[in-house]
């Protein structure tokens, strides 16, 4: 075997070589196939005609999208969601971003421990947060609807702060200096230069605050109540007690739907990197 | 130029850069630290203080200090059992998770850079998704009348349906494919910083494919398993709703149990719960790092 074979094995073609990368290929397969096929499963169940879930359905349907948008319970979960979601990530960026200036441009002993407490939404069991959070809301009589746009800010804040630190490190702060001598107040300088410069930092936090708090069920299940469930909850308390089983693939679907839009939004408006860069 | 309108010019220069570096920027962080210090150290201090007095029927907890409940978490059989299932599903799903994301990585790792960020998106889309949409797909799979039933049923593999869910299986499976590309990402992360000429150095000296790998590239994608691990093992030790959709009334992890204490307004207990799972997730994550680092450094030698 020569050198070059040694080197650039899926390259060459020899015989041994790409078996291996065919080896790995079938692996990435099935470990792509884990995570993917129930997301697949729920998707194309949702299309089922009939009350049952029967794969692949013998035809298509919409039944189970009308009886989502008829059902009550479920449209006030979406409803919920998304207003918790847009305060809670407005709240997030508006905290988060302070933060963040606050790390890059501040001069302050104990700087990477206060980055990492600001980080420690991230790693913080949602499960332990929900009940720490449950009996601190009990004990203040606090309401529900603040109980959980409170938790929610908390989980995002960490997104924003991330990435609006990516986009500041970027930012060449001569830009912002230019601006003042030539007149500007540095308020008026940070708002007219710096704020834009760092806008697809801001807005990337801003859409994972989103995305974060309309998928989270792990603390929200402790802090949800009558009268105020967020989308995920109604899926889960359907999937407990529930009859009407496809119902929960089409609430699924529609959740997906609104993350995938949200994805693309943000990758349209500023490139695949931000996408990954800020997870 | 004259030594007047230099000066002149500097001037503005270092007022704005005086605003600017010696702002008082850090002012910026109090919001955040108070939001952090209202919602994050507050509850997480009453919540373990909570945890040394007893139960009470009418409020929160009586005003008797006490270590019983820490004496009943780790000495009642129930509580044992309970904390070493979830032990040993969560290293079977870490476990899991290192022999089937570390290839996938590799293949990652191996193909062009266009490719890999499209493969990596469609490992972050299931990331943002809410937990319990992916648990559903598995109970429409797994279910007494679910796909996989079906399926068996109309090839005639079977006549009756297999009990699939409310099973231990169930729940491990559940947690691996929910878990898995946070795996598949850090070890991906890790491999495509390797410098390719260390592998080059290696086969010019004779190294063999395989050797290659396991002297070189295995000991230095540790980070990535490392921090892969860590990720999985951590959010697996605090799972509850993954282990009570799939695995039923049977399956007791801590955080099913936790979430019962607090169910039945057993605050006491449910802190001390809380507060020996965090404790010990702590723990093994530090044996883990360990364990995992000694594993390659021997690969290395």
């Amino acid at each position: 075997m020569s050198l070059s074979d040694h080197l650039f094995p899926a390259r060459t073609g020899e015989p041994r070589v790409s078996l291996q990368m065919v080896a790995l290929g079938t692996a990435t397969v099935f470990a792509y196939g884990i995570i993917l096929l129930p997301i697949a499963v729920i998707i194309i169940c949702s299309f089922n005609p009939s009350s049952a879930l029967i794969f692949p359905p013998e035809r298509l349907s919409l039944r189970w999208y009308w009886e989502f948008l008829a059902t009550d319970d479920m449209i006030n979960g979406l409803m919920w969601s998304i207003l918790i979601a847009v305060v809670s990530a407005i709240a997030a960026v508006l905290l988060g971003t302070m933060a963040a200036v606050a790390l890059v441009r501040g001069r302050f002993p104990l700087k990477g421990l206060i980055n990492a407490l600001l980080l420690t939404p991230l790693i913080f069991p949602g499960l332990i947060l929900g009940v720490a959070l449950l009996l601190y809301f009990q004990m203040l009589n606090a309401p529900l609807l603040a109980r959980v746009t409170a938790a929610h800010i908390l989980l995002g804040i960490p997104f924003v702060v991330r990435s609006v630190i990516s986009s500041l490190d970027l930012f060449d702060i001569r830009i912002e200096e230019a601006a003042i001598i030539h007149g500007a107040s540095p308020v008026r300088a940070f708002f007219k230069v710096t704020l834009p410069s760092i806008q697809p930092g801001i807005v990337a936090g801003a859409i994972f605050a989103f995305v974060v708090s309309f998928g989270e069920i792990n603390a929200t299940l402790f802090l949800t109540g009558p009268g105020l469930s967020t989308l995920p909850i109604q899926i889960y308390s359907q999937i407990q007690y529930g009859s009407e089983q496809v119902i929960v693939a089409a609430a699924s679907t529609v959740q997906m739907g609104l993350v995938v839009v949200l994805i693309v939004v943000l990758e349209r408006l500023f490139g695949l990197s931000v996408t990954t860069a800020s997870r | 130029m004259s030594h007047i309108s230099l000066e002149t010019a500097a001037a503005p220069v270092s007022r704005a850069r005086t605003w600017i570096r010696g702002s008082r920027a850090e002012f910026l962080l109090a919001p955040s630290m108070l939001y952090y210090l209202a919602l994050l150290v507050l509850p997480s201090l009453a919540f373990c203080v909570v945890s040394f007095y007893g139960k009470s029927d009418t409020g929160f907890f009586d005003g008797v200090f006490t270590t019983r409940n820490y004496v009943r978490a780790l000495g009642d059989k129930f509580y044992l059992a309970s904390l070493w299932l979830t032990l040993r599903i969560s290293i079977e799903t870490t476990a899991a998770c290192l022999l089937l994301g570390y290839p996938a990585a590799y293949f990652l790792s191996k193909i062009g850079p266009a490719a890999r960020k499209k493969l990596i998106v469609l490992l972050l889309f299931p990331l943002l998704l809410s937990t319990v949409i992916r648990v559903y797909g598995w109970i429409a799979l797994l279910g007494r009348r679910g796909i996989v039933n079906q399926l068996l049923i109309s090839s005639g593999a079977t006549d009756q349906p297999i009990a699939m869910l409310y099973t231990e299986g169930a729940v491990l499976v559940g947690l691996i494919s929910i878990l898995l590309p946070y795996m598949i990402i850090n070890i991906t992360n890790t491999l495509i910083t390797i410098d390719p000429s260390l592998k080059e150095a290696a086969a010019i000296h004779g190294a063999s494919p395989l050797r290659v790998f396991l002297k070189v590239t295995l000991p230095l994608s540790r980070a990535g398993m490392v921090s892969g691990a860590v990720t999985v093992f951590t959010i697996a030790m605090s799972t509850y709703i993954i282990s009570f959709l799939l695995g039923g009334p049977r399956v007791k992890l801590m955080g099913n149990l936790i979430f019962d204490a607090t169910a039945s307004f057993n605050w006491p207990m449910g802190a001390a719960l809380s507060v020996v799972l965090v404790l010990s997730t702590t723990a093994s994550c530090a044996v883990l790092m360990q364990f995992l680092g000694k594993n390659s450094y021997g690969a290395a030698r």
